[in-house]
């Protein structure tokens, strides 16, 4: 008896809420629910943001699933209703101004992708059975949804549709980029060569303008040291090749690509990376310093500019800090983004990091040791340090470059991590979340930008005598000038967790138990 | 309006106020009024033992609602403001014999707009509804309304109904065996209970329909102009379909001489960052809505009562004899607004009130001590939780509103606090609670934890019984969780 009332009564205070705050989703059972959500992009840019949660069980293989899609200030516009076997994870929802593209991944069944359109109503399917999938592909995608890290595949191409990449296995591992339209039908698809003795791996730096741009690493087996670096480029509409550019040679020295952008003002591509004295090997050897370089929409060189860490770059050091004895020693830069103002300066924005012996990995190498065993912890660690931000005006000139101070972390990488290069080893903290960047939201219409990261020191100032439950620092660069701020985040929720929100803004999550409801907040980055 | 579903709303939100004051003798009047009323339960022959037994819990649950209600803050029994809506009210109840002359009325502070009976002949009208409709012919038909709901006992037939399907042995049968099924719960409790809803919802309508009826004939014997009265249907539409005019209240806090805020003004989009999506015209929502259509509503009513059914021909107007009752109400709601801890609704209704009154000292202070605490809030990250992103419950204007506080940085919100307080009629003084708040933000700002200690153990109290009490007690735990200073701890808790 008890039981019914409570389940009339439920759904009658279910309705009593439907007129609630759009920004408070009401009845969330469970944080787990809750946490599967993300940012909606358009052009780089968030223009939304979806949660999914489980309804109900459908029958023993199915259940059904909710999407909300909420605008970018968490008006919640559409509810799409949707069933899918248990096992289904949503993996990615993309957003090309027209459909909405659905990832699901079965760990039995294998991939779905399903668009929507605006009415919420299914435009197409497209299942690619386990089997078919590289196994390599479905590692990846495995260890990154249990690490709970964001996994970014499909890239919006237009209004007319989607890529995105995978891996495929070739002779060795290789890749493809798929173009999908708006009815989740296969339009073209580009795959390295089958027959490669190399491992071919992929990573989408940018989409526009009918041009894909990637970086892409070669390498003949997984433990070789060496690497070689491409820029492809394809042509979005037709999937066909323009041109795969190498990153240097043996004789004129090779060439690390990190990151690759389309600049609408001039039509062109600018390419970022490190470059290494001709004959060194970009594994083993140090880079003398970072390149600029700009390509037409051909792949022709327009123009490029090195810069060396020594005598150039290296005014960095004089703004660390001067009582930090570790702070001399040498450094490397992980660029995590280019960002183009309206008036033409270029600035790239990285981090600084360094290989480091670390007394633990040493510790637990020896206690294994001595215990008969292996440690799986590198003997060195990895300490990440400032924020950069180097600044070119439009002829690739240095015109400026700041560090920014933040609290220094350490993060511990698997062992054999030390054979790698510092491109290498940069990508492998990125993917083990070692980096504190965090994102950047673009309004390139309003020429601003705002780079997001997390600092560890959460006192306010200095003679604070509290601490901010989250720090967040945020560079922001409006009509071509960069300016830095720290901003404390706080919250009365147990639960609670910020998201990328639109530029200016960040999400605050916060999940109260009792009242099982879930809040979304939005707040000021910079004033 | 809203019957039972109101009742439970009600009956929740009672709960949650407690008894904070002492009964004046209008109270204890009310109180009185409805004990005797209470006495009249009477076992219905047509229920079972079982239901007679449960309609009476349920009918001491509502009375007891009732009794909670009044006891707290949240209802108004006495003033100017309460004789004012006295004067419609008696007017109707004069005319019409047929309504129980003990017959009463509450204003319950809220800015929703609504209006409710729980029967018992007791009607509660929400601040917002007054605040919104245009005229006496407007409140009254709203009035006549609830009253009808009270004389057909529709409350009661309600209650009935609810007994009935709580004791279907039927349905909890059904229940049961969902609830022991491992798959479809949801969907399966839906396909049983959202016809018996939408069944229940039809019900609800027809006495919508009969209120109005009756209603209006109330209206016709107090001598109230009956076109006037339905012209509160058309404004209940306009604002459902957001059709009100748009005004832009935004020019009330005179900032426009300054480009920057006006540049955060034009910062406002109409459509969102996803487009416009076409509304589930298919859904519940309209099906769960207890009141029909008011297009509806107005369309029955104009064809029984001969009156022109020409929507269009109907426009409601404010009366310029009104200006001290709006006064009234703008003040009082403006700080309902601000004691919900609701910015964005607070500037809303602060604005419209200085729209009718430009030079209110009261409404000027508080928005600017209210911008002076946002700017606060701002730097501390912590607005966000204080302001809404839009409303479907507003006219365009409010989203303006929303926009415009979510883009403001914390020193454009000292310079609008600044000109607020500029006006010759916004000195503070002393015995302001807007000075005293003023007093705590500038201790605040300029970490002078010495002064502040000795400022809250002499003030704090009064600020604590004030509107503003949430707004201090955001700004010392926002020092406590920087700062540390253990002397902030019994005022945060």
């Amino acid at each position: 008896m008890k039981k019914v009332n409570l389940v009339l009564f439920s759904l009658l205070f279910s309705m009593l809420t439907l007129n609630a705050q759009e920004a408070s989703v009401p009845n969330v059972l469970n944080i787990k629910s809750a946490q599967q959500s993300g940012e909606i992009m358009e052009n780089r840019k968030i223009v939304g943001y979806y949660i999914f949660y489980l309804k109900e069980k459908v029958d023993k293989k199915n259940n059904a699933y909710v999407i909300d899609l909420f605008d970018d200030n968490y008006n919640k516009t559409k509810s799409i209703d949707i069933t899918r076997p248990k096992s289904s994870i949503l993996v990615q929802l993309a957003y090309n101004g027209e459909v909405f593209l659905l990832h699901f991944f079965d760990n039995k069944l294998g991939y779905e992708f399903a668009t929507f359109d605006r009415s919420g109503k299914q435009t197409g399917s497209n299942k690619i059975d386990k089997k078919s999938i590289a196994k390599s592909d479905l590692m990846q995608i495995s260890m990154t949804v249990n690490a709970g890290n964001e996994y970014q595949s499909i890239f919006p191409n237009g209004n007319k549709g989607f890529v995105r990449t995978t891996m495929v296995d070739n002779k060795k591992t290789g890749y493809e980029i798929v173009s999908i339209d708006n009815n989740a039908k296969i339009t073209w698809s580009y795959k390295s060569n089958v027959s490669s003795t190399s491992i071919e791996t992929i990573s989408i730096n940018d989409i526009n303008n009918n041009i894909l741009a990637a970086s892409i690493f070669k390498k003949k087996n997984a433990l070789s040291k060496e690497i070689q670096m491409y820029c492809l480029l394809l042509n979005t509409s037709t999937g066909k090749l323009i041109s795969e550019i190498p990153m240097g040679d043996e004789a004129s020295g090779f060439r690390s690509l990190l990151k690759t952008t389309y600049n609408e003002q001039s039509n062109s591509l600018i390419l970022v990376g490190e470059f290494y004295k001709p004959n060194d090997d970009i594994v083993k050897d140090k880079s003398l310093g970072i390149f600029i370089q700009e390509l037409d929409l051909e792949g022709n060189e327009k123009k490029i500019k090195e810069y060396k860490w020594k005598g150039q770059i290296d005014k960095f050091k004089l703004e660390l800090d001067p009582d930090d004895k570790k702070a001399e020693k040498p450094f490397y830069a992980f660029f995590h983004d280019i960002i183009i103002s309206k008036n033409g300066q270029i600035f790239l924005i990285g981090e600084q990091f360094k290989k480091q012996v670390s007394a633990s990995g040493v510790a637990s190498g020896i206690a294994a040791a001595a215990l008969g065993g292996n440690s799986n912890t590198a003997a060195f660690e990895v300490r990440v340090e400032n924020m950069i931000v180097i600044e070119f005006n439009n002829k690739f000139d240095l015109i400026d470059f700041k560090s920014i101070p933040k609290k220094k972390t350490t993060i511990l990488l698997p062992q054999g991590s030390g054979l790698l290069s510092t491109t290498q080893l940069g990508y492998m903290v990125k993917y083990y979340g070692g980096f504190d960047y965090s994102f950047t939201s673009r309004d390139a219409e309003n020429d601003k930008f705002e780079v997001v990261y997390i600092d560890a020191n959460r006192k306010e100032n200095e003679d604070s005598k509290g601490k901010s439950d989250l720090m967040l620092g945020v560079i922001t660069i409006k009509n071509g000038k960069k300016e830095a701020t720290r901003v404390p985040i706080n919250s009365d929720a147990k639960s609670w967790w910020v998201q990328p929100a639109k530029t200016g803004f960040i999400s605050v999550i916060e999940y109260y138990r009792k009242e099982k409801r879930l809040d979304m907040r939005l707040e000021q980055l910079s004033y | 309006m809203k019957l039972f579903l109101n009742f439970a709303c009600v009956f929740m939100t009672t709960l949650l106020f407690s008894q904070t004051k002492k009964d004046t003798s209008a109270v204890l009047h009310l109180r009185n009024h409805i004990k005797t009323e209470s006495e009249n339960f009477v076992y219905k022959p047509e229920l079972t033992k079982e239901q007679n037994r449960l309609l009476k819990e349920r009918f001491q649950a509502k009375v007891k609602a009732e009794m909670n209600l009044i006891q707290s803050k949240s209802i108004i029994v006495e003033g100017v403001l309460y004789q004012r809506v006295e004067q419609i009210f008696n007017r109707i109840l004069t005319a019409n014999p047929s309504i129980p002359s003990n017959t009463k009325f509450v204003i319950y502070k809220s800015s929703d707009f609504n209006a409710f009976t729980m029967g018992d002949n007791l009607i509660f009208i929400h601040l917002g509804l007054l605040h919104s409709l245009k005229n006496d012919e407007e409140i009254g038909m709203v009035i006549s309304h609830e009253i009808a709901h009270n004389n057909l006992k529709h409350i009661e037939q309600s209650m009935i109904d609810f007994v009935k399907y709580e004791t279907d042995d039927s349905i909890k049968r059904e229940i049961r065996d969902i609830m022991k099924q491992q798959y479809n719960q949801v969907s399966s409790l839906n396909a049983l209970l959202l016809p018996r809803i939408f069944e229940n919802r039809e019900k609800s309508r027809e006495h919508e329909y009969e209120a109005d009826s009756l209603g209006l004939v109330y209206m016709i014997n107090a001598n109230f102009n009956p076109k006037k009265a339905i012209a509160a249907f058309v404004e209940m539409e306009l604002r459902q379909t957001g059709q009100v005019e748009m005004i832009d209240l935004l020019k009330e806090l005179n900032y426009r001489h300054i480009p920057e805020l006006v540049a955060k003004e034009n910062e406002y989009k109409r459509v969102g960052s996803l487009g416009v999506f076409e509304k589930d015209t298919s859904k519940l929502a309209d099906y769960l809505a207890t009141h029909p259509y008011e297009r509806d509503r107005f369309l029955r009513l104009a064809t029984q009562f001969k009156q022109d059914t020409i929507f269009a021909n109907y426009t409601s107007k404010s009366e310029v004899a009104d200006s001290s009752f709006r006064h009234l109400l703008n003040e009082e709601i403006t700080r309902i607004e601000l004691e919900n801890k609701n910015f964005t609704t607070f500037v809303f209704f602060g604005c419209k009130s200085l729209l009718f009154h430009p030079n209110n000292s009261k409404d000027l202070k508080r928005l600017g001590l209210t911008f002076y605490a946002l700017s606060y809030f701002k730097q501390k990250r912590i607005a966000g939780k204080f302001l809404l992103m839009q409303s479907s419950h507003y006219d365009e204007s409010f989203d303006r509103i929303c926009a415009f506080l979510y883009a403001l940085s914390p020193d454009n919100c000292k310079k609008i606090a600044d000109i607020t307080l500029r006006n010759p009629n916004t000195k503070l003084h002393e015995e302001d609670l807007e000075y005293k708040l003023k007093q705590l933000l500038d201790f605040v700002e300029k970490k002078d934890f010495t002064s502040l200690e000795i400022f809250l153990s002499t003030n704090y109290e009064t600020i604590n019984k004030s509107e503003y009490s949430w707004i201090a007690k955001e700004i010392l735990k926002q020092v406590y969780q920087t700062e540390k200073q253990k002397f902030l701890i019994p005022y945060i808790k």
